[in-house]
């Protein structure tokens, strides 16, 4: 029988989390809060992140492993709290339940452990993994490049073999965490013949620390969200060992692929969420903003935006838990989790446009936080998969 | 050392509550429980006075078998053990009888320190601490904001308008706490975990016929705040100090 309450250990997961959001984190938001009210205080001329903001975040990520939630998400022969995909589903909608602000960096995203570098051998879970999932240092995953993005089949990053080296050349961008990351994880093809022929063998994944010679991060890439987050990295001729591949070689993709379901179901998690923060927001300033004399709470067309908002959310809820219950039964849920990025990542970006149309002019504002949950969530549904690459893998499960 | 934390599993009421039909209680359909805040101080002082002194600490509860849920939450802060006093009919427990009860299963385990919530979150009847105390003839100080065990006595402060009250009391002795003593601290993912494991001793306790019987309960009005423009600049100082003396705010 599927019972999606969550078990008593859940329920004081997410309370220790909330309490750790709410009396630690926001504090020290609170105090850097011109920082996150906009992201032109936030930043330096070339978009990199100001120090004293990139102090927070590294207290906030170095904090939360020390309690243990940062990483919790992995086996505990790692280091990590062995918490199942449905705890991990109770745990990453508290995070974002806080809005778009510090709390962000509670649990670990693109920049710490992944199921992916459960790949890593002894001596390299030692060395990378243990601290990582401590939170004590910070990785990146890149894959995307200028002409490989959904496109996978399209890498031009090459590895070529000089003994027991490889010499890599190539550049990524859009990578979450590149001007940070103490290493970077980078797929680059490391034969030609069997890539073309294949599609997904003859790429291997390796990891190069950020003091390489050869390796350097490239230009902050400006966005949407402009949070200082993505960068270029870029290779020339940086000689890396054999010691430094995760898992086989030529495998790549298929030590990227461990991870991938996961990766959707915590973006959708996180939407799931994030949509409760924006409805409790919209509920509040539609009870307290009055116009022609009465609260805009009373209008029928603004009581429906928020009927919409609440009734997406519970089928988004919904569909994740199962596909999370799924996942830890064990189940394939390759059709599923992107049923479930596709539509929460969608329904975030529903809920985002009325929570802006609610509250009006203060809705683009950035007095308020909502305007940044808008352009935020219009990011989710590119990242991890397009809404066209979801719906591709979706079509493909009807045999089309 | 051995330390008693009590405390008291109430309905968390953050986001607004709703009262049962027949007005007797908080309907808690899709709640959260959890404990008052100044109990969370209770807990944190009690972890903090087995980490300076060494010893014990144990929380213990009178209340449903759900209880055990506030009782694990202290243990994954790392309170040693735990006691549940079950009585499937906590809602019709006065603070006498509560305090009875608690006093009686208190006083086989010999503790040099007994630390309640100055008052729980639903019913603040301010009476269980100074009741138990009272039952096993101990001193007690209630409302304390600080607390200092020297050897076999303690120090505790209550604060008072411009300046505090200090008590010496010799152990053993009851505290009632109240919020600001220590800021507690969060429960560590490995403490979760590790809370799993610690058995809780269970006590089921027999039907009460209580002294003090509830007749109903009503919801305050809420009151919407209200806004008056007492003029601008420096010609509404002297309005600002009219009405805040009105108000009896200075
Ligand atoms: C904020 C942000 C963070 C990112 N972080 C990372 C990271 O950490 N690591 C990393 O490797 N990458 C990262 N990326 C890159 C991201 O994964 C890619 O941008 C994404 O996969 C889309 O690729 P693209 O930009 O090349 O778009 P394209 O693949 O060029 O797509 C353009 C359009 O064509 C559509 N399209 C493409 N192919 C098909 C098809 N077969 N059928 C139908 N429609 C199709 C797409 O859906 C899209 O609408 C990040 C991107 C952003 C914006």
């Amino acid at each position: 029988m599927i019972d999606f309450t969550p078990s008593e250990e859940t329920r004081m997961i997410v309370k220790g989390l909330r309490s750790f959001i709410e009396k630690e984190v926001k504090p020290i938001e609170e105090k850097h809060r011109e920082y996150f009210e906009s992201e032109h205080k936030r930043l330096n001329e070339d978009g990199s992140l100001k120090p004293e903001v990139k102090a927070a975040i590294d207290k906030v990520r170095m904090r939360s492993g020390e309690l243990g939630y940062y990483g919790m998400h992995m086996p505990a022969d790692v280091g990590g709290g062995g918490i199942d995909r449905v705890g991990m589903f109770f745990a990453h909608r508290e995070m974002a339940r806080h809005g778009l602000g510090l709390n962000m960096y509670t649990l670990a995203g693109p920049e710490g452990p992944t199921q992916m570098l459960l790949n890593l051998n002894d001596a390299q879970r030692k060395k990378f993994l243990a601290p990582l999932v401590k939170g004590e240092i910070t990785t990146c995953f890149g894959l995307t490049e200028p002409e490989a993005g959904s496109d996978i089949k399209n890498l031009t990053t090459k590895a070529e073999k000089q003994g027991d080296s490889f010499i890599l050349n190539g550049m990524k961008t859009f990578i979450t965490n590149a001007a940070h990351a103490d290493f970077v994880q980078v797929f680059a093809v490391t034969d030609s013949k069997l890539y073309k022929e294949s599609g997904y063998q003859g790429v291997t994944t390796f990891i190069i620390e950020k003091d390489r010679p050869g390796f350097k991060v490239g230009k902050i890439n400006r966005s949407i969200i402009d949070d200082g987050g993505q960068a270029e990295l870029i290779f020339e001729n940086c000689k890396v060992p054999k010691e430094n591949v995760i898992g086989q070689e030529g495998m790549g993709f298929y030590v990227a692929m461990s991870w991938i379901g996961v990766g959707r179901l915590n973006i959708a998690s996180m939407c799931v969420g994030m949509a409760e923060y924006l409805l409790e927001k919209s509920v509040e300033y539609a009870q307290q903003r009055t116009t022609f004399g009465k609260p805009i709470s009373k209008y029928q067309h603004v009581r429906g935006m928020l009927a919409d908002i609440a009734t997406e959310l519970y089928a988004a809820e919904h569909m994740v838990l199962n596909c999370a219950w799924r996942m830890d039964q064990g189940e394939q849920v390759v059709k599923e989790s992107s049923f479930v990025k596709y539509f929460c990542t969608n329904m975030l970006f529903r809920a985002a446009d009325k929570a802006v149309q609610i509250h009006g002019g203060m809705g683009v504002m950035k007095e308020l936080p909502i305007e940044r949950i808008f352009r935020f969530a219009r990011v989710l549904r590119i990242v991890e998969g397009t809404d066209e690459i979801q719906k591709e893998t979706i079509a493909r499960s009807l045999g089309l | 050392m051995k330390v008693l934390v009590c405390v008291k599993r109430v309905p968390d009421t953050g986001g607004g509550f709703k009262l049962t039909s027949d007005g007797q209680r908080v309907d808690t359909t899709n709640m959260d429980f959890t404990i008052s805040p100044h109990e969370e101080c209770a807990v944190e002082e009690a972890i903090r006075i087995i980490e300076k002194h060494g010893g014990s600490s144990t929380v213990l509860t009178l209340g449903p078998e759900q209880a055990q849920e506030q009782l694990r939450e202290a243990l994954a802060k790392s309170v040693n053990g735990a006691i549940l006093l079950e009585a499937p009919d906590y809602e019709s427990w006065d603070p006498a009888a509560t305090a009875q009860a608690i006093a009686e299963a208190a006083k086989p385990g010999g503790y040099d320190i007994l630390l309640f919530g100055n008052e729980c979150a639903d019913a603040c009847n301010y009476q269980v601490g100074l009741r138990v105390a009272h039952w096993l003839d101990i001193p007690c100080v209630t409302g304390i904001k600080a607390l200092e065990i020297q050897g076999n006595k303690a120090i505790a402060k209550r604060e008072v308008k411009d300046g505090w009250e200090v008590y010496e009391v010799s152990l053993p002795a009851a505290f009632t706490v109240k919020e600001g003593l220590n800021s507690p601290r969060h429960p560590s993912l490995r403490g979760i975990m590790g809370a799993k494991k610690i058995p809780i001793e269970k006590k089921k306790l027999n039907k009460r016929e209580p002294q003090l019987v509830r007749k109903m309960l009503r919801k305050p009005q809420e009151g919407r705040g209200q806004i008056e423009i007492l003029g601008q600049g420096v010609e509404a100082v002297p309005k600002v100090v009219a009405k805040l003396r009105e108000l009896g705010v200075i």
